[in-house]
């Protein structure tokens, strides 16, 4: 996959480009300095610790953030400059906590995704409802397409919330802990729906994950921030490593290449005295 | 449901239903009328014609001086109070709030009477423009501290936000009754605009209500696919390309206008606002794009019934304001105490 998705991704320019960029909630600062750049049709995984900024960095990445200093291009333009309609036939966010407050139908839900594509008074015409069913069928909801969507379960409502941005027709699609409240099988299920689609040219991926394994298997990039900065940013194997992770997270690793999964393999010990220890 | 044929179909059926409301309820009263002589008086009137000769001239000055203006107010009021719970609502993800239980409605009651408190005491003041002014300060002045006082929590959460609400009235219902206390002999006029009545509209005051409130309305049904999406909270709406904090400001704005007006005609009418997008969302769906519009004309509906009933049917005049809460306040008890059972679920 890995080797796939390097063939088409040379020769372009990146995604993004972040110039010391920083940001602060009031007077606490979240993340401070950080430089990179996201490069286009691959799945790009964000990691970190609790509270080092995975969620900030995704709403500045997706425009719903300014930074207080640096600058944020996005496919060589100032993030700013875009207008958020304009962003949102681009970018699509799957928020973390996906909740509707009224009972809208599955299919309501998913339609929404068509917004920024449709004329202010404009009804989605066949080829638009066409794609709402196929996109909920990807997404394994196609059953529940008449259900009220605040009744079901908080895996089945995340899946709502992905095949609406999907809806979205985006070229990069940001996901905040999208598998976070999914079952394994869901979860394996809908990171390989979206691995296919980057692999396909379809579009790129950014997620915020938690899983080490999971983004070993399925991100072809990782950024590792911790307290705020970009600790380390590169090809998922070379930042899965012992070292590293002891740095970010204080746990002691082994990390293996597993031919089952052929993915890296990481298993985690805590260090012998309890992290809450001191 | 969508916009489609059937909501069309509905819509039209739903305003020929408050139409010929309106032709009843125009009959009926201490003056019995009938239907005949109504449209015979309203047609001539519209094609700008002599009434006919054979029509009592006080049957034509009860139905254009006193019963038209009301009819035509309790149609407005009513409707601008439902669309503006319905837009509430799907602002402030709430299916609780509406312009009464957010402390709206007695905020601009508040500035009204304070208005004519400062006549008391000799400041003049034009009242036909400083009593919806001073309504719609108080109005959104009264917002801004609910919203303050809610701010806290990052969600708007029901709970927070209708404590908030019930606070900031109870402040200002202690001032009002101070200001009662002040009005002395003119007391009447303040306790009118705290227990709400259509009794005496003028056409001078529909002369402002009537364009504000259809203006308003129709800005606010603009607005449904937006506000569907801001129901699914900010950062999907905002990733949907919907600016949902200037939105939101906008909205609350336009239905803190209309709200404030409505209350400088009638005074307080409560729960219209809560019961009519209520029953509506059980029966339509929750989207907006087709609530918004069905809410002006039941809401319309309702009002108008309501006041009739208190006008014409019931042996004494009941204040509008006063049967409305009494029938909307168990009503508000009983969703309170459904979403407890069944979560968020509306």
């Amino acid at each position: 996959m890995a080797v796939h998705s390097e063939q088409m991704g040379h020769n372009h320019a990146p995604l993004w480009r972040l110039e010391e960029v920083s940001f602060a909630y009031r007077d606490k600062p979240v993340l401070e300095g950080i430089n990179c750049r996201i490069r286009p049709h691959r799945c790009i995984g964000i990691l970190g610790p609790n509270g080092s900024g995975k969620s900030t960095l995704l709403d500045l990445l997706a425009g719903l953030l300014r930074p207080q200093n640096g600058q944020i291009l996005f496919q060589e333009k100032p993030l700013e400059k875009f207008r958020r309609r304009d962003l949102a036939r681009t970018l699509a966010l799957v928020p973390q906590n996906f909740r509707i407050s009224f009972d809208f139908s599955v299919r309501e839900v998913v339609e929404m995704g068509l917004h920024p594509h449709l004329k202010r008074f404009a009804l989605p015409n066949a080829a638009d409802q066409a794609q709402v069913d196929a996109v909920m069928a990807q997404a394994g909801i196609l059953s529940l397409a008449e259900r009220p969507v605040t009744r079901l379960s908080g895996g089945e409502q995340q899946r709502v919330a992905v095949a609406r941005a999907l809806v979205q027709r985006p070229q990069v699609l940001l996901l905040d802990e999208a598998t976070a409240s999914l079952d394994i099988r869901h979860s394996l299920a809908l990171l390989q729906l979206l691995r296919r689609q980057v692999d396909a040219g379809v579009f790129s991926v950014v997620a915020v994950l938690h899983d080490l394994n999971l983004a070993a298997r399925f991100c072809d990039e990782l950024i590792l921030l911790h307290n705020g900065t970009c600790h380390a940013q590169g090809p998922s194997a070379e930042i899965l490593q012992p070292r590293i992770l002891k740095e970010v997270y204080g746990v002691e690793s082994d990390i293996q290449y597993n031919l089952f999964t052929q993915s890296q393999q990481v298993s985690l010990r805590l260090p012998a005295v309890s992290s809450y220890d001191h | 449901m969508q916009p489609g044929r059937p909501f069309v179909i509905s819509l039209v059926l739903l305003a020929l239903a408050a139409a010929l409301a309106a032709a009843l309820a125009a009959t009926l009263g201490f003056l019995h009328i009938p239907l005949k002589e109504v449209g015979a008086v309203f047609s001539a009137q519209l094609l700008q014609q002599p009434v006919p000769a054979d029509i009592d001239a006080t049957t034509v000055s009860v139905l254009t001086n006193v019963r038209l203006p009301r009819i035509l107010a309790a149609l407005l009021i009513g409707g601008s109070l439902a669309i503006c719970g319905a837009v509430f609502q799907a602002v402030l993800l709430n299916p609780l709030a509406d312009p009464y239980t957010l402390g709206i409605s007695t905020g601009a009651a508040f500035g009204a009477s304070l208005v004519i408190v400062l006549q008391i005491f000799g400041l003049a003041l034009p009242t036909a423009i400083s009593v919806p002014v001073f309504a719609f300060l108080g109005g959104m002045g009264t917002l801004a501290l609910v919203l303050y006082l809610a701010a806290g929590d990052s969600r708007l959460s029901s709970t927070t936000l209708i404590l908030a609400g019930v606070i900031v009235s109870a402040i200002l219902s202690a001032a009002i009754g101070f200001f009662k206390f002040l009005a002395d002999e003119q007391v009447g006029i303040i306790i009118f605009w705290l227990m709400g009545s259509l009794a005496g509209v003028s056409w001078g005051q529909l002369q402002m209500l009537a364009p504000v409130t259809l203006l308003g309305a129709l800005l606010l049904c603009t607005f449904g696919r937006d506000l569907n999406i801001m129901t699914a909270g900010d950062r999907a709406a905002a990733s949907l390309g919907v600016s949902t904090q200037r939105l939101r400001l906008m909205l609350v704005c336009v239905c803190s206008l209309l709200t404030a007006l409505a209350v400088s005609v009638s005074g307080i009418i409560g729960f219209v606002g809560l019961i009519v997008p209520h029953l509506l969302r059980h029966l339509s769906g929750p989207d907006n794009r087709v609530l918004l519009p069905y809410c002006f004309f039941a809401g319309a509906l309702l009002l108008l019934t309501a006041d009739t009933l208190t006008r014409a049917v019931l042996p004494s005049e009941v204040p509008i304001g006063v049967l409305t809460a009494l029938l909307g306040g168990p009503f508000f008890c009983f969703l309170f105490k459904k979403r407890q059972r069944h979560g968020s679920a509306f």
